[in-house]
């Protein structure tokens, strides 16, 4: 059992081997590779969404792409870059197809019927539940109808460097432009933030 | 007024993304204007206010309720997947290499008649074919084909126009004993594509049945049986598959698969059942994984089943030994 105990802890098995083993139909090495990111994905998805349903939705997307072009993956770029590229691009073309929902849910604030379209703080958060009850409530809810006004490349970059604290070349490099293109993305982003919370902020 | 170039730099330099050039740039502009400072300190002053802002952290129960549903879209793109690969790889062993050079000299002849049907055929003959396929209710009403799912991608009512996607399935009739690699490898991708749990139950079976597995279907029959062990919604197609993974070797797929068990199953009988599958006296005196210590240890003193309790107690000390 001691020279396979590394074997059974996918956890120390580099990405390569997980991928390799992936490829060869190793339905519990591509489980192992989702789960040792998609904890950051669903988060990127969620603060880009802010509505559990679109965050799911996406996150479903962006796996089911990486299990489908997992194959044609070469070992150019990082597994992690493919994969926030992936998520970037799903979050972007998501947002065009479910604007109308994401807004009505931001700006309303209320579920319907069936629960779709809950604020996701409400469904998937116990912890934010404690922590929220310590904020501002009047800063939150500001903060989200500012997010809303950006256009969704603004808030993908804004949440992205700010919230997700990646860096700007590695922004450029999962949204595939340049880092001049990322920059102007996030002064704009500022911009447009300073003016919606003008109040607060003074 | 400052330049928009300036507010950028003092952007980055609160993101830290200038180069130390830069950096000492606007650190020299700071400085000596005001106005830069006034700047600065309203850009941070949105940084204080987002600061308060907690936006959501995925939670655990979240993430576990989203990585189910993705195990159910992966079933289902397995299920596309495999099918044609699945029908594709057993012609190909079947026929296809017995027959190489016959195959070859058929192919031939067929692409000679598509060439030749392709420069002399006249349009007449083209629309009629085309009008027969779907007057008659198109020719997969002449085949077994079954469509599902179909998608309307765009309709027009200007010119009648349609697109549209669906999903051809035609049903296939294979015979052959459970020991050939062939139907085992049907049957490892049905345990984890088929929707219905009688099957999965029945396959689970008759993988159980085998008498010899095939080294070549091995890995991949495991693979499966840990899947559904781990993953399958039914309680009897999991048991199953835990009495069939009986006939491999316990490696540490198995013992991985069984500490999940241990530790996720909500069924007391499974539980039960993983718990007992492991003979610990042959690990006695062995190099044991951490993670099958540490569970054990949390059985013995947690599980909510007396049993387990006091079988987890008793494999705790004999590993230890």
């Amino acid at each position: 059992m001691s020279d396979a105990n590394n074997k059974s802890d996918w956890a120390e098995v580099d990405d390569r081997s997980l991928i390799l083993s992936a490829k060869d139909g190793n339905v519990g090495a591509f489980e192992q590779l989702v789960q040792k990111y998609d904890r950051k994905v669903f988060s990127i998805a969620s603060l880009y969404v802010q509505s559990s349903e679109d965050a799911k939705d996406i996150y479903q997307e962006v796996f089911v792409r990486v299990y489908k072009g997992l194959g044609k993956f070469e070992f150019r770029s990082e597994f992690s870059t493919w994969l926030y590229r992936i998520t970037t691009n799903v979050c972007l073309t998501h947002r065009a197809k479910s604007k109308k929902h994401m807004h009505s849910s931001l700006e309303e604030g209320h579920d319907d019927d069936d629960g779709h379209g809950a604020h996701l703080g409400d469904t998937i958060i116990d912890e934010r539940a404690t922590d929220q009850a310590m904020v501002n409530a009047e800063i939150s809810e500001n903060v989200d109808k500012a997010l809303g006004v950006l256009s969704p490349r603004q808030r993908l970059v804004f949440t992205l460097r700010h919230f997700e604290g990646h860096k700007l070349r590695e922004i450029a490099v999962m949204m595939s432009c340049s880092e001049g293109t990322v920059k102007k993305y996030l002064f704009t982003a500022t911009e447009k933030m300073r003016m919606q919370l003008k109040d607060l902020l003074e | 007024m400052i330049k928009q170039s300036v507010r950028e730099m003092l952007l980055l330099y609160l993101y830290d993304e200038l180069s130390s050039d830069d950096r000492r740039s606007v650190e020299r502009l700071l400085s000596t204007s005001a106005e830069c400072r006034a700047e600065l300190d309203g850009l941070k002053k949105l940084h204080q206010t987002l600061a308060q802002y907690k936006p959501a952290v995925v939670g655990d129960r979240a993430l576990d309720e989203v990585r189910g549903e993705l195990r159910v879209a992966i079933r289902h793109e397995r299920l596309r997947k495999s099918f044609t690969q699945t029908i594709s790889d057993f012609l190909a062993e079947s026929v296809f290499s017995q027959y190489k050079l016959a195959f070859g000299g058929v192919a031939t002849i067929a692409v000679g008649f598509l060439l030749g049907y392709a420069v002399f055929y006249s349009p007449m003959q083209e629309n009629n074919s085309l009008f027969r396929q779907t007057s008659s209710g198109s020719t997969f009403d002449q085949s077994e084909s079954q469509l599902m799912n179909v998608r309307f991608l765009n309709q027009s009512s200007d010119d009648g126009s349609v697109e549209l996607t669906f999903d051809a399935v035609t049903p296939m009739h294979v015979k052959g004993t459970t020991n050939d690699p062939r139907i085992t490898q049907i049957l490892a991708r049905a345990l984890v594509n088929e929707r219905n749990p009688g099957v999965r139950l029945k396959t689970v079976s008759a993988i159980s049945d085998q008498t010899k597995l095939q080294p070549s279907t091995e890995k991949e029959v495991k693979a499966s049986l840990i899947a559904v062990l781990k993953y399958d919604q039914n309680p009897g197609v999991r048991k199953e598959a835990l009495k069939a993974l009986q006939k491999f070797p316990v490696d540490d797929d198995i013992v991985e698969g069984i500490l999940f068990v241990l530790k996720n199953e909500k069924n007391t009988g499974m539980r039960i059942a993983a718990i007992n599958f492991l003979d610990f006296s042959k690990l006695s005196g062995q190099s044991v994984d951490k993670d099958l210590l540490g569970m054990l240890k949390e059985k013995m003193q947690s599980d909510e089943n007396n049993y387990i309790r006091i079988r987890g107690n008793a494999a705790f000390q004999e590993v230890r030994k």
